[in-house]
C-alpha cells in the first residue's frame, strides 16, 4: 500500500502480512508509517495505492465501522475512551456490534430486546472482570488514573469482538506491574484465538512476545521475521542507530539511544513519545 | 414501598387529578404549556442531550407539525387525530432531509443547515398565502375530537379535556426517549458523543444514528407543534420564530442536557418563571430577570438542575449510609 500526505510519501508499497493467531508486531522509529498504516487498515485513511485484504476479501474503502463489524478492530495511540461515562458503559457502548436492536425494535420492547440487553450486560460485567476493572466497573471513565484507562481500551477493543486486534502502543506510559498485566492480557488473548497486530516502542514486550516482528522505517519495510532475526537485522540496527549511507541527516541522540537499546535486546524506547 | 417507587406514584397521582383541584383556567392554561414544551424539550434533549448535535431550528419542525394539521382540517376537513398522524410523519421526513443533508459533517454544519431550514420554511409559510394565509395565520382550527364507540364524538374543547390529551402525549414521549436512551441506540449516541472516533472503531454507524436521533426528535417537536394549534386554535408565522428554539435550548441546558428528567424540570421553570414575573413586573424587569436567573443557573449549576440535584442527593445518602467510612476516593468522586 501506498500513502502520501502532500508530497510525502508516508507509506510507500508496504507488503506484510498479519497470520492468524499470530502476535505480529510492527516497529519502527517515530515517523516510520507504523500509525498511518494502522489507519489504512482500519478504514479511516484511504491509500493512494495497494490492497488491504483481510480472510481472503478486499477491505479497502470500507468507512471504520464497517471495518469494526468484520472483527478488525483497533487501538488509538492517544488514550481514547468514552470519557464522561462509567467504566461499566464504555464496555455496554462498545459492545455494539453484538447487538441487534433496532429503533423499532425498542420502541416496541418485548423479550427479543429485553434478552438481548441481559446478555450483553452479562457479557460486559464479563470483559471488566477479565481486564482486572470489576472494582471500577461504576467509576467515569475519565476519572480513572491513566494505567487503568490505557487497560479500559483494551476492555472497549474486546467488546467489538475483535479477530485481529490492532493495539497501537497499548503500554505507552503504563508502570512496571500494568505492563506486566498488558502482556498477560495480549497473551492470552491470542491463546483465545485472538490474533494481533501491535505497534510498540518498548522493545523488550515486543521481542518477548511476538511471534513475527515487521520493521518499517521512512514508510518502507526494512526487515521481517522472527524477532531474533529482525533484531540483529543490519538495517533495522541501522534505522534505530541512525547510521546513514551518506544523503540522509542522521545522529540524532535520542535515535543513537533507542539504537543502543535495541542491540542491547531491548531497554524501553518509551523516551520517543 | 421503595422510597423512589413512592415518588413516582404520588407524582402520577399529582399529575391526573391536576385539574380537580387547580380550577383557574389561567393556572390550566399555564399547565398545558408546561406539558408542550415538555414534549419539545424532550424532544431537543434527544439531539443535543445525547448525541451533542445543536438543533438552533428546532421551531421548524415544531411549526411544520402545527401547519400540517391545521392545514389538513381547516383545507381537507381531515380528522385531527389523523392530522395529528400525519404532523409527526412530515416533521420527521424534515428531520431526515435536514439530518441527512448535514449530519455526515455535523457540528457547526448541522446548526447552520438547521437554522437555515427554519429560516426558508418560516417564509414559506409567510408567503404562500394561498395555502396559509400569510402573516395573519389561520384563526379557528379544529378542536381535536375522538369517537368513543356508543358515545359518539368527544372533543377536547375544554382546558380540563385538553390537559389530559397534553399529559397523554408528554407521558408517551418520555417513554420513547426513556426505551430510547437505555438500549442499544442510546448507547450509540452517547458514543457519539463523547468520542466519535472511537465509536467508529467499535462499529458504530455514526451518520446512520445521528439521522434516526433527528428523525425520533423532529417527530416528536412535530407532535408538540400539532397538540399547540389545536389548543390555540390559531396557527401563524409565530409558530417558527426563534424564540422558541431558544427557550427549548433554555429548558434542556437549564434543567439538566442528557439527562431524561432535565428537560421536563427545565420546562416547568422556564414555562412558569415567565408567567410569575408578568404578574410583578414590567417587561423589562422580567426580562431582566429571567436573564439574571438563567445565567446563575448555568453559572452555579453549569451541568443543569437534575444533575446538579442528582450529585447533591447520592451525597448526603452515602455519608447517611457509612458515616465516617467513606474512602478518600469514593467521596472525590462525586465532587
Amino acid at each position: 500500500m501506498t500513502v502520501r500526505f502532500g508530497g510525502v510519501a508516508a507509506l510507500s508499497d508496504v507488503t506484510f502480512e498479519a497470520q492468524t493467531d499470530h502476535i505480529t508486531s510492527l516497529i519502527g522509529p517515530n515517523g516510520a508509517g507504523k500509525t498511518t498504516l494502522f489507519n489504512v487498515v482500519s478504514g479511516f485513511l484511504r491509500p493512494h495505492g495497494g490492497d488491504v485484504r483481510y480472510e481472503g476479501t478486499s477491505i479497502l474503502g470500507l468507512r471504520p465501522h464497517q471495518v469494526a463489524a468484520r472483527g478488525l478492530v483497533r487501538t488509538f495511540q492517544k488514550t481514547s475512551v468514552f470519557p464522561a461515562v462509567t467504566v461499566f458503559e464504555n464496555v455496554m457502548i462498545a459492545l455494539h456490534t453484538q447487538g441487534t436492536a433496532g429503533v423499532w425494535d425498542i420502541l416496541r420492547g418485548g423479550a427479543k430486546v429485553r434478552d438481548e440487553e441481559a446478555r450483553l450486560t452479562a457479557r460486559a460485567h464479563e470483559l471488566v472482570e477479565i481486564v482486572g476493572l470489576a472494582y471500577r466497573e461504576g467509576d467515569v471513565a475519565g476519572s480513572l488514573p491513566y494505567g487503568e484507562q490505557r487497560i479500559l481500551e483494551v476492555a472497549i477493543a474486546l467488546a467489538a469482538r475483535p479477530r485481529l486486534l490492532l493495539l497501537d502502543e497499548p503500554a505507552a506510559g503504563l508502570n512496571t506491574g500494568e505492563r506486566e498485566e498488558l502482556i498477560a492480557l495480549i497473551a492470552r488473548l491470542r491463546s483465545e484465538g485472538i490474533s494481533v497486530l501491535l505497534v510498540e516502542h518498548d522493545m523488550r514486550l515486543v521481542m518477548g512476545i511476538s511471534d513475527r516482528v515487521v520493521c518499517l522505517d521512512h514508510g518502507r519495510v526494512i526487515a521481517e521475521g522472527a524477532p531474533a532475526v529482525v533484531r540483529v537485522h543490519p538495517e533495522v540496527v541501522r534505522a534505530y542507530l541512525g547510521i546513514s549511507d551518506g544523503d540522509e541527516p542522521s545522529s540524532s541522540d535520542q535515535r543513537t539511544a533507542n539504537g543502543q537499546a535495541l542491540a542491547a535486546g531491548g531497554d524501553t524506547l518509551t523516551a520517543e513519545r | 414501598m421503595s422510597s423512589p417507587a413512592l415518588a413516582v406514584g404520588l407524582l402520577a397521582v399529582l399529575l391526573l387529578t391536576l385539574p380537580f383541584w387547580l380550577r383557574n383556567q389561567y393556572h390550566l392554561h399555564i399547565a398545558i404549556q408546561v406539558g408542550i414544551f415538555a414534549i419539545l424539550a424532550m424532544s431537543l434533549n434527544l439531539l443535543l442531550g445525547y448525541t451533542g448535535q445543536l438543533s438552533l431550528g428546532h421551531a421548524a419542525f415544531f411549526g411544520i407539525g402545527g401547519y400540517t394539521s391545521a392545514l389538513l382540517s381547516k383545507h381537507l376537513d381531515v380528522p385531527v387525530m389523523l392530522g395529528f398522524l400525519a404532523a409527526v410523519g412530515l416533521a420527521a421526513l424534515a428531520g431526515y432531509l435536514v439530518g441527512k443533508i448535514s449530519l455526515r459533517l455535523r457540528g457547526a454544519y448541522f446548526v447552520l443547515v438547521s437554522i437555515s431550514f427554519a429560516g426558508v420554511i418560516a417564509l414559506v409559510s409567510v408567503n404562500w398565502i394561498e395555502l396559509t394565509n400569510g402573516p395573519l395565520g389561520m384563526p379557528n382550527v379544529a378542536a381535536p375530537g375522538i369517537v368513543l364507540p356508543g358515545v359518539g364524538e368527544f372533543v377536547f374543547r375544554s382546558k380540563e379535556s385538553y390537559y389530559y390529551l397534553v399529559l397523554g402525549a408528554a407521558a408517551v414521549s418520555y417513554a420513547v426517549c426513556h426505551r430510547l436512551v437505555h438500549s442499544r441506540f442510546g448507547r450509540a449516541c452517547l458514543a457519539l458523543r463523547e468520542n466519535e472516533v472511537l465509536a467508529q472503531a467499535v462499529g458504530v454507524n455514526g451518520t446512520a444514528y445521528l439521522v434516526v436521533a433527528a428523525v425520533t426528535s423532529a417527530a416528536m417537536a412535530g407532535a408538540a407543534g400539532s397538540l399547540y394549534v389545536h389548543y390555540t386554535r390559531l396557527v401563524s408565522p409565530e409558530v417558527f420564530l426563534f424564540s422558541y428554539t431558544v427557550s427549548m435550548v433554555i429548558m434542556v441546558v437549564a434543567g439538566g442536557k442528557g439527562t431524561l428528567l432535565g428537560p421536563i424540570v427545565g420546562a416547568i421553570i422556564f414555562t412558569i418563571l415567565p408567567e410569575v414575573l408578568r404578574a410583578v413586573a414590567s417587561y423589562q424587569w422580567q426580562m431582566l430577570a429571567y436573564g439574571v436567573l438563567l445565567i446563575l443557573t448555568i453559572f452555579f449549576l453549569p451541568r443543569g438542575i437534575v444533575p446538579a440535584v442528582t450529585s447533591w442527593w447520592g451525597r448526603r445518602r452515602r455519608r447517611a449510609v457509612t458515616p465516617g467510612l467513606v474512602p478518600v476516593a469514593e467521596s472525590e468522586r462525586t465532587l
